[in-house]
């Protein structure tokens, strides 16, 4: 069976994975972590879960004023999950979030300010919740 | 009928209306290339008994929503797929060729929640796979992302 082909069926297997799943069977073989990283697999993994209920989480954040605690979840959308399994997410930034706002969403992806301590002041940033990913963008001018 | 013979020169007949689900098939009958025998140089007769008996009971799916049979065909689909790894990989690569798309979709998806939860140690072991990663390699997939590495759900059993 030419290589091809069997790739092609592992991609239609493997695109149905939470990114969890993936990004721990990077450690599979070479031509795992190749066909995980491939843009065209990400694009097939992201249309495959807008299409997949199973696949769609909330994301939400809770604020104890009186701690001035943030704290940030992911639940699925599709199961009744008791709100104590609800795993939190790790802040982007290594940060002791005391503000957080999440301003917009679109395909997994997420536009947030977070409060950094060290730097004393607000981060703008693209973060993905699923791979835990970010980056800090420029923060715009306001006059 | 249609007449399909798998590589081990076994022939089965199945119904014109079950096989066109193929979209393989469908082509060739449309194309007048199915007058005798359609022979599957890809598929074993074992294989092919499971793909037509999936095949026979999925004949006029869209008549299983009017007449409230979709619940037996969830049914048959769970016991169908309840299958080991050879035998559906076998399948998965029959509904492949074949070209059946909600087959493929079935199995792909029991395969993909069979991986779901399972060690990287699992993985390559129930598929066969060398791993051909340097430690060094290993590792730094590991340090890009740790969390996805630990986990009381991470299943190391190969099964």
């Amino acid at each position: 069976m030419p290589v091809h082909f069997q790739e092609d069926i592992l991609a239609n297997i493997l695109c149905r994975l939470p990114v969890r799943s993936l990004l721990r069977f990077k450690c599979v073989s070479k031509l795992w972590k190749t066909l995980i990283d491939e843009l065209h697999f990400r694009m097939t993994h992201l249309n495959h879960a807008k299409n997949d209920k199973n696949s769609q989480n909330f994301l939400f954040y809770q604020l104890r004023p009186i701690e001035a605690i943030f704290s940030i979840y992911c639940c699925p959308f599709s199961s009744a999950t008791l709100a104590e399994d609800v795993p939190e997410l790790n802040f982007p930034l290594i940060v002791e979030p005391q503000f957080c706002q999440v301003y917009c969403c679109c395909d997994g992806l997420v536009i947030i300010t977070v409060y950094d301590n060290l730097a004393e002041r607000h981060r703008l940033l693209l973060w993905n919740p699923s791979t835990r990913e970010s980056i800090v963008l420029p923060t715009p001018n306001y006059h | 009928m249609v007449k399909l013979k798998s590589n081990d020169d076994k022939e089965f007949e199945v119904e014109e209306a079950a096989v066109i689900q193929s979209e393989m098939i469908k082509n060739m009958i449309e194309d007048g290339c199915a007058t005798s025998v359609i022979p599957l140089p890809n598929i074993d007769s074992k294989t092919l008994i499971k793909v037509i008996e999936y095949l026979n009971k999925h004949i006029n799916m869209g008549k299983a929503a009017e007449t409230g049979e979709e619940d037996d065909l969830k049914e048959f689909d769970e016991q169908f797929v309840n299958m080991g790894w050879e035998e559906l990989f076998d399948v998965i690569m029959a509904a492949n060729y074949l070209n059946i798309h909600e087959l493929m979709e079935l199995c792909c998806q029991s395969a993909a929640d069979r991986l779901k939860n399972k060690s990287v140690r699992a993985v390559r072991e129930m598929l066969k796979i060398t791993n051909d990663l340097t430690e060094e390699e290993e590792q730094e997939i590991i340090n890009d992302a740790p969390w996805a590495f630990e986990g009381p759900e991470i299943d190391d059993t190969v099964n």
